[in-house]
C-alpha cells in the first residue's frame, strides 16, 4: 500500500514538471524544436563557452539543443553524426574539422531535408567543399595573422631586429588542423615582417605539466628564440609559468595565443604576454542555434565570422569579468 | 645434526600427551562442494612421532582432508581433536597457533624474494614500529635450515635461484622453526629429480626425530613405502583402508587404489 | 666468485641497472647540449619543480604494482581532488580543514578501487579503468570542463601555498622536498618494515601470503588508499601551481606512472620493484624529455623517443632479471 501511494506521488511530481517546464516554452518562438551540435570538442574549457552560448540561445528560443563532444575522435564524430541524422531534429550544426570526411555525409542529410550547417572549423574550400548551407566561425588562418601581428609589431617597438629572430609555436596536438592553421596565419605575418624560416613546431600534449615542461625545456635549451606562440588553450595558458622557470623576465620574450584561460589572463597582466585571441566561441554556439531557428522558419542562409578578438592588458578587465561566467 | 633432538622436541615431551597416542583425531568428516560430495564420514588418526602417508586416486578427497585439518577449508560434519581436546579450526591461523603447519603443493613460497623473508612470511621477526629485523631473521632462518640437513651456498639468494629441493627444504624449515606439532606436505615430491625427492624424504625424517607427526600426500607411492608408516587410503570420499606398513605392500595399496573397492 | 657475489648484489634492487642508465644519461646531457644548458640552475630547478608531479604519483602507483594489481584511475583522483579543493576555497572552508578534506577524496576513491577489486576479484586493470571513466566523467560533468581559479578567494602567499609549492629560499621548489621525502617514508614502510613483506608476497605469490595469514585483501586496500592519497596531494599541488582547477589535469598520467614504475625496475607481473628504482625511473622519463629538447632534437616528435625508451628498458629488465638475486 505504501509503495503505491509512494510509486503515484512520484508519477505526479514528474508530470508537474514536465507541464511546467513546458508552460515555460508556451511563450518561446522556439517551443518544440530540436537542435543538434556536433562537435568534435570536449577537453578544454574553450567548448564550456561553446556550450553556455548555445544553451542560453535556447533558453532564450524556448527550443532544446544538444552538443556532441567527440574530443578529436573522428570515428566518434562521425558515428554521433549519423546518429543525429536519424534523429530528424529541427537542424544540425556541425564542426566540419576534415576537407572531404564530411563532404557526403552533409550532402546525404540536407538530401534528407535536414538543414546542415557548419560551426566553429569548415572546409578549406568553403561552400565550394561542402555542402553545408552555412558557416559560423572564426577564420583560423586570419586569427593566426591577428596575433603575429600584434607580437611582431611589439617586437619592432622595441626596436629587435625581426631578420633574424626565430619564431617558436608551441601546440597540443601536433598536426591537428587547428594548429597548423593558425600557425600558417602566423607565418603570413612573419613574412609581413620580413622575419625568415618558419615557426617552429613544439609539441606539448593536453596535460597541463607536460606542456609546461616541454616549453620550459625548450625555452632553456634555445636561448636565441625571443617571439613565441602559444596555439591552443592549454600551451597558451602555460606560456607564462614556463618563460618564468626558465628564467626570463617579462618582455624578454614576447609571447601571444588563444583563448583566455586564467594563466593567459595572469601573463597579459604582468606583460609577459602581448596578447591573446579570443575565438568568442559563445558566438558561435548561441548564432548556431539561431541560424538553425531562422534558416528552419524563414530559410535564411547566412555566413557569419564571429572574428577574432585581440585581448590585451587595456581590455583584459571586460574578458575578467565574463570568464568565470563562461561566457569569454 | 648433532642435536638430534631439539627443544621442540623436548617441550613436545613434556607436554602430557593424550592416552591413547592420538595427536590428531578428526571424526565423521563430511565435505559439501554445492551438491558434489567430497568427504563422507571419514575418520582420520595421526599418532605422536609418526609419519602417515594419505593415498589415493585424483580426486579422492585428500587434499580437500588435508585443507580441513590446515584451515582452509570447515567441515560440513564432523570433529576434530587436537591432542585429546575438540578443536575449533576456522581459519590458517588457528591451525597454525594449534601447531598445525602446512607445506601446499605450489610450495607456498614467494620466488622473488628472499630465503628469511620467505620463511618469516606473515609472522616476520620486528623491532620496534614494525621495523624488520633482518639480521635475525637471517639468523634463524639459516640455523634452522642447517638443522634440518640442507646446505645453501648463496644465503642472499631469493628462492627463485634454488633447486626444487632445496625450496622444499625452506619450506619445511618454516614449518620446523615455528614449533610445528603435526606438518602436513601436499605431494612433497612432485616435479623432483631422484636425488632431489632423497632429499625431501631425509628432511621428513628429519621432523619425525624433531617429535613432529608427519601427514603426507602423494601419488608415489614408491617413495611413500619407504618412509610412511601407516597408510590411509581414500577414495571417492571414503576411507577404503587405514593400515600400517608392515601389513601391507606397494602391490597391496595399488590394487586398493585402482579398484577403489574396500578392502575385505 | 666474489665477483660475480658483489655483482649479483649490486644487481639485487633491480635498481642499479637503471641507477647506471641515469647517471649516463646526465653525462650525455651535460656534455652534448649546447652551452651544457642541462645542468645550469635554471633547468635543474625547473626539472626539480615539475617532476615531482609525476614522480609522487609513480611512487603510489609503483608500489601497487608490486603487490599486484595496478591502478589507472590515479588520472582521475587527481582532478578530482583539484576540484573539490577549489570547491571548498569557494564555500570559504578554513584551508587546514580544506586541506583534510581534500586528501580525504584520495582515500574514497582508493578504498572505492581497493574494495571494487578485492570484493570482485576481477583485472584491476579493468576495474580501475572504469573506475577512472567513471570519476574523470563525473568531474568533466560538475565542472562543465571550466577551469577555476583560486585568486578569487586564495590571496598569493598563504601557508598552504608555502606548504606546498613554495620554495626555500626563495629558489629550492618545496615540491622536490615532498618528493624526496615521502619517498623516504614509502621506502622504509617498503623495504624495512613488516608491512613492506607483506606487500612484496603478495605480488609474488598471493596464495602463499594467504596459507600464512596474510590477509592479502587488507594489504591491497591499504595500498590503493595510499595511491589515492597520494593522488590528492598531487592534484592539490598542481592546482596550487597553476593557481586554477582545470579539468583535464593528470591526463595521460595513469601510463606514464606505470611507466616510470617500470623503468625503475618494477615488474608487472607484481613481487618485484623497489621505491629508489621508481625515483630513478621517474627521473629518467622526465630527464629524456627535458634532454631530448635540450639537445634540439626536433620537438615535434618527442613522445616517439619516450615510447621507446621505454620499450628498451621493459626488454632490458628483463634480461637483468635473469641474472639478478636479492
Amino acid at each position: 500500500m505504501k509503495r503505491r501511494i509512494l510509486k503515484t506521488l512520484v508519477v505526479l511530481v514528474v508530470l508537474m514538471l514536465l507541464v511546467a517546464t513546458g508552460a515555460f516554452a508556451q511563450d518561446k518562438p522556439g517551443r518544440g524544436m530540436y537542435f543538434r551540435l556536433v562537435t568534435h570538442g570536449g577537453n578544454d574549457p574553450f567548448w564550456a563557452v561553446f556550450q553556455k552560448g548555445m544553451m542560453d540561445a535556447a533558453a532564450e528560443l524556448g527550443c532544446r539543443a544538444d552538443i556532441d563532444l567527440c574530443g578529436s575522435d573522428m570515428n566518434l564524430q562521425a558515428k554521433r553524426f549519423a546518429e543525429a541524422v536519424a534523429m530528424r531534429p529541427d537542424g544540425i550544426s556541425l564542426v566540419i574539422n576534415d576537407n572531404t570526411v564530411w563532404d557526403k555525409p552533409v550532402a546525404d542529410a540536407i538530401a534528407k531535408g535536414i538543414n546542415v550547417i557548419g560551426c566553429n572549423n569548415d572546409d578549406q574550400e568553403g561552400s565550394a567543399g561542402n555542402a553545408r548551407l552555412a558557416y559560423i566561425g572564426q577564420d583560423e588562418s586570419r586569427a593566426g595573422l591577428m596575433i603575429g601581428r600584434a607580437v611582431f609589431a611589439a617586437a619592432k617597438a622595441k626596436g629587435w631586429n625581426l631578420s633574424r629572430m626565430k619564431v617558436a609555436c608551441a601546440v597540443e596536438v601536433a598536426g591537428a588542423n587547428y594548429g597548423v592553421v593558425r600557425s600558417s596565419g602566423i607565418k603570413k605575418a612573419m613574412q609581413e615582417y620580413g622575419i625568415p624560416g618558419e615557426p617552429e613546431i613544439v609539441d606539448c600534449t593536453l596535460e597541463m605539466t607536460t606542456a609546461e615542461q616541454r616549453i620550459t625545456s625548450y625555452l632553456i635549451g634555445h636561448p636565441d628564440v625571443k617571439l613565441i606562440f602559444g596555439l591552443g588553450g592549454i600551451t597558451t595558458d602555460r606560456l607564462t609559468s614556463a618563460m618564468r622557470n626558465a628564467g626570463k623576465r617579462a618582455g624578454d620574450v614576447l609571447a601571444g595565443g588563444f583563448d583566455a584561460a586564467p594563466g593567459t589572463l595572469t601573463g597579459l597582466k604582468t606583460g609577459y604576454m602581448v596578447a591573446s585571441i579570443d575565438q568568442q566561441q559563445y558566438l558561435q554556439g548561441y548564432f548556431s542555434v539561431y541560424v538553425l531557428y531562422l534558416m528552419k522558419k524563414y530559410g535564411f542562409a547566412p555566413q557569419i565570422d564571429t572574428g577574432g578578438y585581440l585581448i590585451t592588458k587595456d581590455n583584459i578587465s571586460l574578458i575578467e569579468k565574463l570568464s568565470p561566467q563562461n561566457i569569454r | 645434526m648433532a642435536d638430534r633432538r631439539s627443544a621442540a622436541a623436548e617441550a613436545a615431551g613434556e607436554h602430557r600427551r593424550t592416552g591413547d597416542g592420538n595427536l590428531v583425531r578428526m571424526v565423521g568428516i563430511d565435505k559439501y562442494f554445492g551438491r558434489v560430495c567430497a568427504l563422507r564420514g571419514v575418520d582420520l588418526e595421526v599418532k605422536y612421532d609418526e609419519i602417515l602417508g594419505l593415498v589415493g586416486d585424483n580426486g579422492a578427497g585428500k587434499s580437500t582432508l588435508i585443507k580441513i585439518l590446515s584451515g582452509f577449508y570447515t567441515a560440513d560434519r564432523g570433529e576434530i581433536y587436537f591432542e585429546g581436546k575438540k578443536a575449533r579450526i576456522g581459519t590458517p591461523s588457528d591451525a597454525k597457533a594449534l601447531g598445525i603447519e602446512t607445506v601446499y603443493q605450489e610450495q607456498a613460497l614467494a620466488p622473488h624474494v628472499s630465503i628469511p623473508r620467505n620463511v618469516f612470511m606473515g609472522r616476520e621477526l620486528t623491532k620496534a614500529f614494525g621495523i624488520l629485523d633482518h639480521k635475525r631473521m637471517h639468523e634463524e632462518s639459516m640455523r634452522t635450515i642447517e638443522n634440518l640437513g640442507l646446505r645453501i651456498k648463496d644465503t642472499g639468494a631469493i628462492v627463485e635461484a634454488l633447486s626444487g629441493g632445496q625450496r622444499q627444504g625452506v619450506a619445511i624449515a618454516r614449518v620446523l622453526y615455528f614449533k610445528a606439532k603435526l606438518v602436513i606436505l601436499d605431494e612433497p615430491t612432485i616435479a623432483l629429480s631422484v636425488k632431489e625427492s632423497q632429499q625431501v624424504m631425509d628432511f621428513i625424517q628429519q621432523l619425525k626425530s624433531e617429535g613432529i607427526s608427519v601427514v603426507f600426500i602423494t601419488h608415489n607411492l614408491f617413495h611413500a613405502f619407504q618412509i610412511a608408516e601407516r597408510f590411509v587410503v581414500l577414495s571417492r570420499g571414503e576411507v577404503l583402508t587405514d593400515v600400517r606398513r608392515e601389513d601391507s605392500s606397494l602391490e597391496h595399496l595399488s590394487k586398493l587404489i585402482i579398484s577403489g573397492e574396500h578392502d575385505e | 666468485m666474489a665477483e660475480k657475489k658483489l655483482v649479483s648484489r649490486l644487481l639485487a634492487y633491480k635498481v642499479s641497472f637503471t641507477l647506471i642508465v641515469f647517471v649516463a644519461l646526465l653525462a650525455i646531457f651535460q656534455i652534448f647540449t649546447p652551452n651544457h644548458t642541462f645542468f645550469q640552475r635554471a633547468n635543474l630547478f625547473s626539472l626539480a619543480r615539475l617532476a615531482p608531479d609525476l614522480g609522487i604519483v609513480a611512487l603510489g602507483v609503483g608500489i601497487l604494482m608490486i603487490c599486484g594489481e595496478f591502478d589507472l584511475s590515479v588520472a582521475s583522483t587527481i582532478p578530482m581532488s583539484s576540484f573539490v579543493f577549489v570547491k571548498l576555497l569557494g564555500m570559504g572552508v578554513p584551508l587546514w580543514i580544506n586541506l583534510i578534506l581534500t586528501l580525504c577524496v584520495g582515500v574514497v576513491i582508493g578504498l572505492i578501487n581497493g574494495l571494487l577489486v578485492t570484493r570482485t576479484r576481477l583485472p584491476s586493470f579493468i576495474l580501475t579503468l572504469g573506475t577512472m571513466l567513471f570519476w574523470r566523467g563525473l568531474v568533466y560533468a560538475a565542472s562543465r570542463m571550466m577551469p577555476i581559479g583560486i585568486r578569487s578567494w586564495l590571496d598569493f602567499g598563504s601557508w598552504l601555498e608555502n606548504m606546498f609549492v613554495g620554495s626555500i629560499g626563495g629558489i629550492f621548489p618545496v615540491q622536490a622536498l615532498w618528493f624526496v621525502g615521502i619517498a623516504i617514508l614509502l621506502g622504509i614502510m617498503l623495504h624495512r618494515t613488516r608491512f613492506g613483506n607483506w606487500i612484496f608476497v603478495t605480488g609474488d605469490n598471493e596464495t602463499a601470503a594467504r596459507a600464512m595469514g596474510i590477509n592479502t585483501d587488507t594489504v591491497k586496500i591499504i595500498c590503493y588508499v595510499i595511491v589515492g592519497v597520494l593522488c590528492s596531494v598531487m592534484g592539490l599541488m598542481q592546482c596550487l601551481r597553476i593557481e586554477s582547477f582545470a579539468a583535464n589535469q593528470g591526463v595521460g598520467f595513469e601510463l606514464k606512472a606505470i611507466a616510470s614504475a617500470v623503468v625503475g625496475g618494477t615488474a608487472l607481473m607484481g613481487g618485484i620493484g623497489s621505491v629508489l628504482g621508481i625515483v630513478l625511473g621517474t627521473l629518467t622519463i622526465q630527464i629524456i624529455e627535458n634532454g631530448v629538447i635540450l639537445l634540439g632534437f626536433p620537438a615535434f616528435g618527442i613522445g616517439t623517443f619516450i615510447g621507446a625508451v621505454v620499450i628498451l628498458f621493459a626488454v632490458l629488465n628483463r634480461q637483468i632479471s635473469r641474472f639478478s638475486t636479492r
